[in-house]
């Protein structure tokens, strides 16, 4: 199995005009161990945070140390959250960072040549591309607009956080799940509905070596991909992944050649994080 | 044969208009960047530029190692020819390579002589950019462009005529496959046909005719600056929409 990564992250014309930064983040890179793999990550900061983008960057920051750590040991851990937390916070200490100054999503995908998972704190979208070239994409939505922060769970934020959404049991976490033909016809759509609980403890995607054989591809994307205000989250993703080649740049070369296409400015900002696996036979989509 | 690249730089042979031009290019599956700007420098080597030929490739190894000196030269894509009937038409020196893979002290003596295939060389610059831009566009990179053709004099010899070049032109700005487009036409010690060469920019849609004037050392330093000032502008335009704004008309 090979690998090729690539983010982008792209500032908002809102941050732009109001000349501030940017909140969210992005990594992705391949790690050579036992067996190797890939790693895909992005985090949106909150923007009536702090300064999120801090947030954001350091969330992202960890989840890349800890997920090149677990790759290289082979150590398949389906969660990274703890090894996250203990580095972010130990960061955010050091500088005295505030609570609201932590208040970001955190998406990852992980993937090695036995299994991979996808793991969504908050709100976004996953697209999985498989090798026949059907494509689904997952969009992640919290009600009220109230996405779960991980970073909630050292900073003794989770009471408040479940004030909000009145229990750990409501049903406050929808999943849309949209699948596009290798011919680009979207012929399945339904929605899933998740508890406070399910969504403060990651959903989860998971596939092991069998399913993986399947997949050519793995991302995770900020809710900005989903905010365009005149093309439909599941087209935009469509769009997206309609790769013309799958070396260097390319999730910057396909998002950029989309937005002019439709000549379109994203108010809000937009990161994404991609992993193209090729099987050694030559394999991909 | 002096080496002009980097050994790992690889390029591809290519044809345009069914094998009556080549040329050749970096593979896009090796190309790092988002967005290129290609740049086609042309010179002039025929017979009547033998006075001034040293000093003509001075002007361009100096004017392409300021390009190389530019902050956005992972960014450039650069195409050398020279045409004389002497040394076989329309010939490249190197094809579209990363710029900083250039060794422009490879870059040969001339050997001026033969006749002027002005006309070719303004079309097969204009059609290898646009052919290139078109295979880039088809794998979601940015581009935009700018060809410079130095010469001395009229043409006197192509294959192609006025009218071949005006539709190619006509078609790269049509298709909108490149940001934009910058074609400039330099005059060096042409004074005497320089009403005939602004006709033949008019006639054929170049956007600049610039007469650098007698050939002397202090006009072909000027030249060398007045390239590497317009590769670095266009190349700074690269993403805003439209081509620079800041390319001088005079040298």
């Amino acid at each position: 199995m090979t690998y090729s990564t690539d983010t982008i992250t792209l500032v908002g014309s809102a941050h732009q005009r109001a000349f501030t930064p940017g909140q969210d983040a992005a990594s992705a890179g391949v790690v050579s161990g036992k067996a190797g793999g890939a790693f895909a990550i992005v985090s949106d900061g909150c923007s009536s945070g702090g300064r999120a983008e801090i947030g954001a960057q350091l969330l992202t920051a960890a989840a890349e140390r800890a997920a090149r750590l677990k790759i290289a040991g082979d150590d398949m851990v389906q969660s990274l959250l703890v090894s996250v937390l203990e580095a972010t916070e130990k960061a955010a200490c050091d500088v005295a960072l505030a609570d609201d100054d932590l208040f970001a999503t955190l998406l990852y995908a992980i993937v090695t040549p036995d299994r991979a998972f996808v793991r969504v704190y908050g709100d976004g979208v996953v697209a999985v591309g498989f090798r026949d070239g059907t494509w689904q994409f997952l969009r992640v939505e919290w009600e009220k607009n109230t996405p779960f922060y991980p970073i909630y769970y050292t900073r003794k934020n989770v009471d408040t956080f479940l004030t909000v959404h009145g229990s750990a049991l409501h049903t406050a976490v929808y999943v849309e799940h949209v699948t596009y033909d290798p011919d680009g016809t979207a012929w399945r759509q339904f929605c899933t509905r998740h508890t406070v609980a399910e969504g403060m403890m990651g959903l989860m995607l998971s596939l092991d070596a069998g399913a993986l054989r399947d997949i050519c591809a793995l991302g995770v994307f900020t809710d900005g991909v989903a905010s365009l205000p005149t093309v439909p989250w599941d087209n935009m993703m469509r769009e997206i992944v309609a790769f013309k080649s799958t070396t260097g740049a390319f999730l910057r070369r396909r998002v950029g050649h989309v937005l002019r296409d439709l000549s379109i400015a994203p108010t809000d900002d937009l990161s994404g994080a991609m992993v193209w696996l090729s099987s050694d036979d030559g394999g991909g989509s | 044969m002096p080496k002009l690249l980097k050994d790992d730089t690889v390029l591809e042979q290519r044809s345009l208009d069914g094998g009556a031009f080549t040329f050749r290019a970096a593979r896009i599956d090796k190309l790092g960047a988002t967005e290129y700007t290609l740049v086609t420098i042309a010179v002039d080597v025929t017979g009547s530029t033998y006075a001034f030929s040293d000093q003509l490739r001075d002007a361009l190894v100096n004017a392409v190692a300021a390009c190389q000196r530019s902050p956005f030269v992972d960014r450039l894509l650069l195409r050398v020819v020279t045409f004389s009937t002497a040394a076989g038409g329309v010939q490249e020196l190197h094809g579209f390579a990363p710029l900083a893979d250039v060794d422009v002290a490879g870059y040969p003596v001339f050997e001026p002589d033969g006749l002027t295939p002005l006309y070719d060389a303004v079309y097969a610059s204009v059609g290898a950019m646009e052919q290139y831009a078109e295979d880039l566009y088809n794998e979601d990179y940015l581009s935009n462009g700018i060809v410079i053709v130095i010469t001395d004099g009229l043409d006197n010899v192509s294959q192609v005529t006025p009218a071949m070049i005006k539709e190619k032109i006509g078609n790269i700005r049509r298709k909108e496959r490149m940001e934009s487009l910058v074609t400039i036409l330099v005059g060096i010690n042409a004074e005497e046909y320089r009403g005939e060469l602004e006709a033949f920019r008019r006639n054929v849609g170049i956007d600049y005719y610039v007469d650098a004037g007698a050939a002397s050392d202090a006009t072909l330093a000027r030249l060398a600056q007045f390239v590497s000032q317009s590769v670095v502008a266009q190349s700074q335009a690269l993403g805003s929409g439209g081509p620079s704004q800041a390319i001088s008309a005079t040298i």
